[in-house]
């Protein structure tokens, strides 16, 4: 009678602990399963926002006008010089004051009222991202890398692969009555499309 | 031993799994064709383990990452062999991914049950190619730099604004920074060859599974994949080492460009040889195309090798994909092939190429340069500082001087070898009229020509002087010569070097006229005072005046030769003593072997040059023509190019040549920095790091530039306005300051402006009249007395003491009777009563006022001894003097204008003073201003005080 109940009672524990050790088990299963996710996420969680950090930055205050040349020094002939672009470059963890950060084209032109008026254009080119040359002898910007090529004004001359043409610049024009200083905001847009996108 | 390794395999169970690796059965035996995956998984093998030792030595960041692969290259042992072999074979592993896609897909390898495995393999194509990608990048050089830069600007083309974030993530920011290198480096050292890995074993396990896709012909027999099979992918991986081994050693190892520099315009760019076809491909799609060529076809045709596997069941669909495959590999040859042609003919792709290849050379040189010790020995390497080895290169006058010449001098200055030998000029042209300047195409310009179907040419404009060789001896000579000083010639056309411009014979380009002035020739300097005296007085100032007269006796004409050569030899000890002031290290040697006829130059300059218009040392005083002292030199040139009208150089003469750093503490308002301005002279001076020199040369840093800037044009801030607290000078102590200034400068290397004690402005060598009180009664009763006019106060060292009348006239002063006496008197008072002078206007007015000035004037009608003063000069009321200068308004503001401004309308023999005041509509601008004679004069007359 013991053993009938033992039995009993085993075999009822049986049945118990199968039907308890099922959904125990499930609840195990889930448990575990659950923990080895997270367990398995907890690397990822950590460096994620790290790695997407440049996509969280903050945005640069305002565009900056620089001081790039004077008048005196773009020829008069409506000839464009290259003119680097000095500012303090801060790369990461490097604040350097006075470095090249960028470059652009300046050239005198005239809107005809006899005013001296300066283009600036940005230097890069908007198809690729190369660095635009200046061809003397045809009188165009001349791309190295795909072969565009730009008028003097930065109009796009076809046959060419960029998208738009080069990127002008603001100049400062009271600033260049007043001064006969050369006072541009210089922005870098991004290449590869029809229309001018800033880079922040 | 059989113990041994029985223990080992009850404890690992090694046998088993060496026996299940090396002997997989292959129908029909081992064969050549599949060998490629073995080749492939040795060479990710040897890049494993070749860059893990690179990585041991290598830094990711922008200021150590070429710096660190320079030392591998340069300076580890066998690391040139290293990262030879590393760049090779990541070469050969594209070539082997080529070979192996090729022979999978022949063989119908890529089809079912194997479809999962060639896309593993696919997989494993794409990460092969994201490591050659990011590898790319890792030197940090100018060639990867600016390739890379290109295809993560292509990525920003992924459209709905994903493009943007992929290429932030990428790069790590919106531009190129710390970021790009150190993600680019996790890329390649860290995840992809970690997924490469990973799929790698998939790809083998999931290979084993299912098996090789054999070739079976009838009859050969099969054989176990070891021996046979491993001695075939033995054979093979050992080509493979032998091809990588010869490339690296023929190159000895990789090329390694000049470091990455942002700021400088790159031509060369070019991604490495397996992407050209890419690079190729995109230029076939303009605008808004571009996306369709750098992003959706070469997306489709890889999402294309995806289904492959399923079209290869379909009926014809294996030769399809046959087809496919070759027609890609054969349309990508044939593209590499029209790139690498287009770039051959390109010429300025190939000077860009030739540029990058020297600029790659320099920086090397550069960073094994050495200087000399104390004990004149040369000192270890100095290798790279802490900026980086770009820094190096952007302050290397060599590199950097020719590109800032162009931009900032070549405008005005020529640069051109007049031997003719040297390659490297800067020359100035009278351009031609366009008749069409607006047309699209610039080709396509033609010149104007007038109606006899002449050429019409623009107006030549100034230019300056021709500045190779600036302060040799030969350009000195040059200067020194009265030929050449103001030589200018228009040459005859030039062709055009562009070989298409060249053929359209009325393009402007194959018109233009070369100007050759190399001095003073086109310049409003031509017609100024050192033209002038090299012209006609320089010969006699050295010693020799021609005698051409006939009938010379014997000794005079030996005495002709004798002062002709002593001449020469002195304009010779002049040009090596001035040149040698520059210290040009190409003249070292000169220098040095000359020592005793450059003391002997100082000395002729000091008494030639130095005596009116030039300083030299402690000789002469600067103020009417530019310093001698140092000339040519690093400081002189650092202070000509800062303010070229600085008191020291040109002041007012100055024609038009701007100030590029007016001052120096101010370089807000600089128009060139002075470390560009330091660059340039270096250059000019040869004054950078040349390998074959025995005695190196390193160029000026920054901070000596600066401070040379500073010491050598004085801002000339007044003494009393540096003392910190004190109070502010009135403005009569400024005023009077200023004019003594002015005196100083203009007028002290000859007259003083002292009183009988020496007080005031004393010239070290007086060579005319002191003129303390000029126009005043004491001063004339000086001038008019026998012994007095004879001393230094007044005509002493001037030639009015020989030659000229006057002095004969005072000395018959000597004995005068009380009458002669009394009309003397009168004739100090009128003439002194013209000058008006504040200082004596109780004296005039009274004389005025009781009439004793009419009789004054009387008097200098009256003859004393022998002559009356109206004899020789005008003066109110007397009209017939024409010898002497004209004294009416003696010493008066309006006549001092007169007198200063133009001497010679009052002394047609006037002893060397110079014309203060031209006419400035030629361009040549005066000495002084209007506004400086003015305060000039105020001091002369005493208004100052």
């Amino acid at each position: 009678m013991a053993d009938s109940e033992e039995t009993g009672s085993q075999q009822d524990s049986t049945a118990d602990s199968a039907g308890n050790n099922e959904s125990r088990r499930g609840f195990v299963s889930i448990l575990a399963a659950g923990i080895g996710a997270l367990l398995g996420l907890f690397p990822v969680a950590t460096g994620v926002f790290t790695f997407l950090n440049p996509l969280l930055g903050k945005r640069k205050g305002g565009d900056k006008s620089i001081r790039v040349a004077t008048l005196d020094s773009i020829p008069a002939t409506g000839v464009p010089v290259r003119v680097p672009i000095v500012a303090d470059l801060v790369d990461a963890w490097n604040r350097e004051p006075n470095q090249p950060v960028g470059a652009i084209y300046l050239r005198r032109a005239s809107d005809g009222s006899g005013v001296d008026k300066v283009v600036a254009l940005n230097a890069i080119c908007p198809h690729a991202g190369c660095s635009v040359g200046f061809d003397e002898n045809r009188d165009v910007f001349q791309c190295p890398c795909h072969t565009s090529s730009f008028q003097l004004d930065g109009e796009i001359i076809h046959p060419s692969p960029s998208p738009r043409g080069m990127d002008p610049l603001t100049v400062d024009e009271d600033k260049l009555k007043a001064t006969g200083e050369v006072w541009v905001e210089f922005v870098n847009y991004y290449p590869g499309k029809a229309e001018r996108t800033a880079k922040e | 031993m059989k113990k041994l390794i029985d223990w080992v395999d009850d404890r690992t169970g090694i046998r088993k799994v060496i026996h299940e690796a090396l002997y997989e059965n292959i129908p029909s035996g081992a064969r050549l064709r599949y060998v490629t995956g073995s080749m492939l998984v040795f060479a990710f093998a040897t890049q494993m383990i070749t860059g893990i030792v690179l990585w041991m030595a290598y830094s990711p960041s922008s200021q150590t990452a070429w710096e660190s692969v320079y030392y591998i290259q340069y300076e580890m042992a066998g690391g040139w062999f290293l990262r030879g072999v590393h760049h090779f074979m990541a070469q050969a592993m594209v070539v082997l991914l080529g070979m192996h896609l090729l022979q999978v897909i022949v063989d119908k390898a890529y089809r079912g049950p194997r479809e999962v495995n060639f896309w593993l393999g696919l997989i494993l194509m794409q990460l092969v190619l994201g490591l050659a990608l990011t590898g790319y990048l890792l030197p940090w050089d100018q060639k990867g730099y600016w390739a890379t830069n290109v295809a993560t600007n292509l990525m920003a083309l992924v459209p709905f604004g994903l493009g943007e974030k992929l290429q932030q993530l990428v790069i790590g920011g919106t531009d190129y920074n710390h970021h790009t290198l150190t993600r680019f480096f996790g890329m390649h050292a860290g995840v992809l060859p970690l997924l490469l890995i990973v799929f790698l074993g998939l790809h083998i396990a999931v290979f084993r599974r299912h098996g090789i896709t054999a070739k079976i012909t009838p009859g050969r027999a099969d054989q176990y994949f070891f021996p046979y099979q491993v001695l075939l992918d033995g054979i093979g991986c050992l080509v493979l080492v032998i091809i990588v081994v010869a490339l690296v050693m023929r190159s000895h190892g990789a090329e390694l460009g000049a470091p990455a520099d942002p700021s400088k315009p790159y031509g060369a760019a070019r991604p490495e040889w397996y992407f050209l076809f890419l690079f190729q491909f995109l230029k076939l799609f303009h605008g808004s195309w571009e996306i369709v060529g750098a992003i959706i076809i070469p997306g489709a045709v890889v999402t294309f090798m995806f289904f492959m596997p399923f079209i290869g069941n379909m009926k014809r669909g294996h030769a399809f994909n046959v087809a496919f495959i070759l027609v890609l590999l054969a349309g990508a040859s044939v593209l590499t092939v029209l790139a690498l042609q287009e770039d051959s003919k390109d010429a300025v792709f190939q000077r860009d190429k030739h540029e990058a290849h020297e600029n790659a050379e320099r920086i090397v040189e550069l960073v094994q340069r050495r200087e000399l010790t104390e004990t004149g020995e040369l000192s270890e390497r100095l290798m790279i500082p802490r900026q980086g080895a770009v820094y190096l290169l952007r302050n290397d006058p060599l590199t950097e001087g020719p590109k800032l010449f162009k931009s900032h001098c070549a405008s005005c200055h020529s640069y051109v070898d007049p031997d003719g030998k040297d390659e490297l000029q800067f020359a100035l042209y009278q351009e031609p009229v366009v008749e069409n300047p607006t047309v699209e195409n610039a080709a396509d310009k033609v010149v104007q020509r007038d109606g006899s179907g002449n050429v019409e040419y623009q107006p030549a404009g100034s230019t300056g002087s021709n500045l190779y060789g600036f302060a040799s001896r030969e350009w000195i000579r040059g200067l020194l010569d009265p030929e050449k000083i103001d030589y200018q010639k228009i040459a005859e056309p030039e062709q055009s070097k562009d070989k298409l411009l060249a053929s359209k014979s009325e393009h402007p380009s194959n018109h233009r006229k070369r100007i050759i002035a190399p001095y003073f020739g086109n310049t409003a300097h031509r017609n100024g005072r050192m033209a002038e005296w090299v012209k006609n007085h320089m010969t006699r100032d050295l010693g020799y005046e021609e005698n051409t007269s006939k009938n010379l006796s014997q000794q005079e004409i030996e005495d002709q030769k004798k002062s002709k050569a002593k001449a020469e030899s002195n304009l010779d000890a002049i040009v090596a003593a001035l040149s040698a002031q520059a210290q040009l290290p190409s003249q070292q040697h000169l220098d040095e072997a000359e020592v005793t006829k450059i003391a002997e130059g100082v000395q002729v300059i000091k008494t030639t040059c130095a005596t009116y218009c030039h300083q030299f040392g402690d000789a002469g005083q600067t103020g009417l023509g530019p310093d001698l002292t140092g000339y040519g030199s690093y400081e002189w040139m650092m202070g000509m190019l800062c303010n070229p009208s600085h008191e020291r150089f040109y002041r007012r003469e100055n024609d038009r040549m701007p100030a590029f750093a007016e001052d120096p503490h101010n370089p807000k308002e600089h128009m060139v920095s002075i470390r560009e301005l330091s660059l340039i002279v270096d250059w000019m001076r040869g004054q950078y790091y040349d390998k074959d020199e025995s005695i190196p040369r390193l160029p000026h840093s920054e901070e000596e530039g600066r401070q040379t800037a500073m010491a050598s044009i004085p801002t000339g801030e007044r003494p009393a306005s540096q003392v910190i607290g004190g109070p502010d000078p009135p403005e009569s102590q400024i005023k009077k300051e200023n004019a003594e200034q002015l005196f100083t400068r203009n007028c002290s290397a000859c007259h003083s402006h002292a009183d009988e004690n020496g007080v005031g402005i004393v010239a070290s060598h007086p060579k005319a009249p002191n003129l303390f009180q000029f126009g005043s009664r004491s001063w004339l009763t000086g001038f008019l007395d026998p012994e007095r006019i004879k001393r230094v106060h007044y005509f002493g060292n001037t030639a009015h003491l020989t030659s000229g009348e006057m002095v004969g006239v005072v000395d018959e002063f000597k004995d005068l009777d009380d009458e002669q006496q009394k009309t003397l008197n009168n004739v100090i008072i009128a003439v002194s009563a013209q000058a008006q002078l504040p200082s004596q206007k109780t004296e005039d007015d009274a004389a005025r006022a009781d009439n004793s000035l009419a009789m004054a004037n009387e008097a200098f009608g009256k003859t004393i001894d022998s002559y009356a003063c109206s004899d020789c000069h005008l003066f109110p009321g007397y009209e017939d003097g024409d010898s002497g200068p004209n004294l009416t308004g003696w010493g008066s503001r309006d006549w001092l204008e007169q007198m200063i401004s133009d001497p010679t309308h009052y002394y047609e023999s006037n002893d060397k003073m110079p014309k203060f005041r031209i006419d400035e509509s030629t361009g040549r601008k005066s000495l002084l201003s209007e506004n400086e004679l003015e305060l000039l004069i105020s001091l002369i007359r005493g208004e100052l005080e």
